[in-house]
C-alpha cells in the first residue's frame, strides 16, 4: 500500500533534521575532543541523541514499510 | 613436550569442513529435512514487509551470526580453561557439531515448514497444546531477562567506554543507510555492502578518538545517572528498533555487524595458521573439578554446558532461528549456510580468538610487554602472571589480551600490533553484545504475541489491542527495563535487580537448548518419518544433553546455591525450581508425544 503523503512529508522533514543534527554533533565532537559533557547537557549532545531517533524513525515513514522491490519479487514467486 | 598451535588450528578447521558437507549437508538437509528450493517458504506465503521479509542469505546468515552471537561465546570458554585447553576445544567441537548446530537448523527449518511459527509453537504439533503454551511462558520470561541483562550491560559498556556510544550513534544512521540502498536503490547488494562497510571503518576510526558523555540528570528532586539514561534512550531505541520492518535496520546492521566479527574471527585464524609452529604454553588439562563456580570444585561434568553457552549450544539460538530468521529465509537450501555455518562459525570464535590465543599466551616471558603497553594493568597483576599464569586476568581480560597477544606475535610486533588488536578485540565484545539487544525485544513481541494467538478467534479486537506489536513490543522493553533499571544490595554490593535471578540463567538457557533440540528431534521422528540410525543421530545427542543440563543443574542447586548471597539464594533458587518442574512437565509430553509417533500415521505439516 503507497504511503500516505503526509507521513511521507513528516517522514522526509524528520530524516533532514535528523541528519542535519548529527552532522552538527559530528563537526563539533573533533573540536572539543568529545562529544557531549559529563558535567551538563550541551547542545550537541541533545543534537545527537535527538538526530539519532529522528534518522532511525524519519526514513521508515518516508519510505513505508514494503520495498516495491521486495514486493515484486513476492508476487512473481507467488505466481500473482 | 608442548603442543605445537597448529593442532588446534588443523584439528577445529578439519572437523568443521566435515561436519558441514557430510553431516550439515549430505545428511541435516538431504537426508533428514529434505530441503527444496522449491517449497515457498514463510518469507513469501505470509510476506508482510515489517517481520515476513525473503532475504538474500549472506545477509540473513549476517543477522543470524550476529543476533546469536552475546557474549558467550568468548565468556564461557575464556572461564572453561580453568580446566586446560583439551576439555573446552573438545566440549566446542564435540557440542557444535552434533548438538548446537543440529538444533539450530532443525529449529529454524522445523519453523519454516510451520509458517514461521517459534519451536514453542512447532511443540505443539508433536507435544500438545499444553505444551505449546507452557514453552511460550518459559521462553517469554528467559527472553525478559535477557533484555534485562543486555540493556544494562549495553548502558554500563556506554558508559565505561565512551567510544562505544559514539560508535552507536553512527552505526545505526549507517544500517538504515545501507537498507536503503540495498533495497530502495537500483544499487547491487555487493556495491552497497562496500559503500556501507567503508562507511563503517571510518566511523570506527572517529568514533575511537571522539567519545559521546552523557550528564547526570536532576529532573524534581530526582537523579538520573549516566547509566540509567543511557538505559531509558537504549530502551527506547530497542523499542523502534523492534518495531520497524526487518530490512530497514536489523538486517543491515547485523549485516555490517558481521563484516566486523568475521574480520575479527578472520584475523583469529590468520594469526592461528601463522603461529602455527608455536608450543602452546597453556596445560592440555589441569583437573576434572577446578573452582570455578563461587570456589567450588566444578566437574566438568555435568556442569560444562552451564560453562560454555554459545560456543558449543544455547538455547537462545533456537528463539532465533525460529524466531527472526525463518521468516526471513527465502529458499530452504539457504538455512544450511545460515542455521548449521552460523553455529559452526560462533565455534570459531570460542576456538580461535578465545581457546586458542588463551593457551598460547598461557605463561609466556614476553606477555608482561603487552601488559604494560596496552596500560590500565595493576602491577600486582603483571607479577601475578609472572609468577603464575594468564588465569590471573579477569575472564574478558583473558580473551582481549590472549587474542592481543596471538595477533601481536603473528604479525611481529608485541607493543604495536598487539595493543590494537587488544582494543579491537575489546570492540567486537561489544559488537556481540549490542546487536543482541533488540533482537531479543522482538523475539519478545513474537512470543507475545504466539502466546495469545488462541484470543484471536474469541475476540479480534481484543486480541489486537493486547497482541499488537506496538503493545508487544512495548511490554517486553518495560518489563525488561524495569527489572534492570533499579539497584539491590547483593552480598554487600549495589547491582542492578535482574541479578537476583540472573546466577540461574545459564542453566535455564540451556535447558531451553535441550528442549528445544528435544522438540525438534520429535519433530524429524514424528512428523519427517525419520527412523534408523539417523534418527538415533539426533536423539542421542537430544536426550545426551537434556540428561547432562539437568543433572547439571541438579547440582548447580546443591553444591553452588548455598555459596550465594541470601538474595540470590532465594531468587535464583526460585527460578531454578520452576525451570526444573516445567523441565519435567515438558519431558513428560515429548514422551507421550513419542510414545503417539510411534503407533500413529504421519501428523499433517502445516504451512
Amino acid at each position: 500500500m503507497p504511503q500516505n503523503p503526509a507521513v511521507r512529508a513528516l517522514g522526509l522533514a524528520i530524516t533532514l533534521i535528523g541528519v542535519l543534527l548529527m552532522l552538527y554533533s559530528f563537526a563539533v565532537g573533533p573540536f572539543r575532543g568529545h562529544i557531549g559533557s559529563k558535567e551538563a547537557w550541551t547542545s550537541d549532545a541533545i543534537s545527537m541523541i535527538v538526530g539519532w531517533y529522528f534518522i532511525i524513525v524519519g526514513p521508515a515513514l518516508y519510505f513505508g514499510e514494503a520495498p516495491a522491490k521486495i514486493r515484486k519479487e513476492v508476487a512473481r514467486k507467488q505466481g500473482k | 613436550m608442548a603442543t605445537p598451535a597448529g593442532i588446534i588450528v588443523i584439528s577445529v578447521l578439519v572437523v568443521y569442513f566435515l561436519a558441514y558437507i557430510y553431516y550439515g549437508k549430505k545428511i541435516l538437509q538431504e537426508k533428514v529435512v529434505k530441503a527444496d528450493p522449491n517449497r515457498p517458504t514463510p518469507a513469501y506465503t505470509k510476506y508482510d514487509g515489517v517481520d515476513y521479509v525473503p532475504t538474500n542469505k549472506y545477509v540473513l546468515y549476517g543477522h543470524h551470526f550476529a543476533s546469536i552471537a552475546g557474549a558467550g561465546p568468548i565468556v564461557g570458554p575464556a572461564i572453561a580453561m580453568a580446566y586446560g585447553w583439551f576439555l573446552p576445544i573438545l566440549w566446542v567441537l564435540f557440542g557444535n557439531v552434533f548438538i548446537g548446530a543440529v538444533h539450530d537448523y532443525l529449529s529454524l527449518m522445523a519453523s519454516v515448514r510451520h509458517g514461521g511459527l517459534s519451536i514453542m509453537s512447532v511443540s505443539e504439533n508433536v507435544m500438545g497444546r499444553k505444551a505449546r503454551y507452557i514453552f511460550l511462558l518459559y521462553v517469554y520470561a528467559a527472553l525478559i531477562l535477557v533484555i534485562a541483562a543486555f540493556i544494562s550491560v549495553a548502558a554500563h559498556l556506554f558508559k565505561g567506554i565512551p567510544n562505544v556510544a559514539t560508535l552507536a550513534m553512527i552505526y545505526m544512521p549507517i544500517a538504515v543507510g545501507l537498507g536503503m540502498l540495498m533495497y530502495r536503490t537500483g544499487l547491487s547488494p555487493r556495491t552497497s555492502s562496500i559503500i556501507g562497510v567503508v562507511a563503517l571503518f571510518i566511523a570506527i576510526a572517529y568514533a575511537m578518538k571522539v567519545p559521546f558523555y552523557l550528564p547526570t540528570v536532576k529532573i524534581g528532586g530526582y537523579t538520573i545517572d549516566q547509566y540509567h539514561l543511557w538505559m531509558i534512550l537504549l530502551a527506547i531505541y530497542s523499542f523502534l528498533a523492534s518495531v520497524l520492518p526487518v530490512w530497514y535496520l536489523l538486517q543491515p546492521r547485523d549485516y555490517l555487524n558481521a563484516y566486523v566479527l568475521w574480520s575479527f574471527v578472520i584475523l583469529g585464524v590468520l594469526g592461528g595458521l601463522i603461529v602455527l609452529g608455536k608450543p602452546l604454553t597453556g596445560p592440555a588439562y589441569t583437573s576434572f573439578a577446578p573452582k570455578i563456580f563461587s570456589g567450588v570444585p566444578t566437574p566438568f561434568w555435568p556442569a560444562i554446558p552451564l560453562i560454555i553457552a554459545c560456543g558449543a549450544l544455547s538455547g537462545f539460538h533456537s528463539v532465533v532461528a525460529s524466531g527472526t530468521s525463518s521468516k526471513q529465509l527465502a529458499n530452504e537450501l539457504d538455512a544450511l549456510f545460515v542455521g548449521y555455518g552460523g553455529m559452526l562459525t560462533e565455534g570459531a570464535v570460542s576456538s580461535f580468538a578465545v581457546i586458542l590465543p588463551i593457551a598460547l599466551a598461557w605463561h609466556q616471558p614476553d606477555f608482561p610487554k603487552l601488559l604494560k603497553a596496552v596500560g590500565g594493568v595493576k602491577p600486582e597483576t603483571i607479577t601475578g602472571y609472572v609468577n603464575g599464569n594468564i588465569l590471573v586476568l579477569d575472564k574478558v581480560r583473558r580473551f582481549t589480551f590472549g587474542y592481543g597477544y596471538m595477533l601481536g606475535k603473528a604479525f611481529g610486533s608485541l607493543t604495536g600490533v598487539g595493543p590494537a588488536m587488544v582494543k579491537f578485540a575489546g570492540m567486537a565484545l561489544a559488537s556481540f553484545i549490542l546487536t543482541t539487544l533488540d533482537t531479543a525485544v522482538r523475539l519478545g513481541r513474537f512470543a507475545w504475541q504466539e502466546m495469545f494467538d488462541w484470543l484471536e478467534e474469541k475476540s479480534r479486537i481484543t486480541y489486537t489491542i493486547i497482541a499488537n506489536r506496538y503493545v508487544a513490543s512495548a511490554l517486553a522493553v518495560i518489563i525488561g527495563t524495569a527489572i534492570a533499571y533499579p539497584y539491590v544490595m547483593i552480598g554487600g554490593k549495589a547491582k542492578p535487580a535482574y541479578n537476583v535471578v540472573w546466577p540461574a540463567f545459564a542453566g535455564t538457557n540451556q535447558l531451553l537448548a535441550a528442549l528445544a533440540l528435544l522438540t525438534a528431534a520429535l519433530w524429524v521422528y514424528a512428523v519427517l518419518r525419520i527412523r534408523g540410525g539417523i534418527n538415533w543421530l539426533i536423539q542421542v545427542p537430544a536426550w545426551f544433553l537434556w540428561i547432562t543440563v539437568t543433572t547439571g543443574l541438579a547440582w548447580w542447586s546443591v553444591k553452588v546455591l548455598p555459596k550465594l548471597p541470601a538474595v540470590q539464594k532465594y531468587g535464583a533458587g526460585s527460578l531454578v525450581l520452576i525451570s526444573l518442574a516445567i523441565d519435567f512437565l515438558l519431558i513428560y509430553l515429548f514422551v507421550e508425544g513419542l510414545r503417539r509417533a510411534a503407533v500413529t500415521r504421519p501428523a499433517v505439516e502445516r504451512r
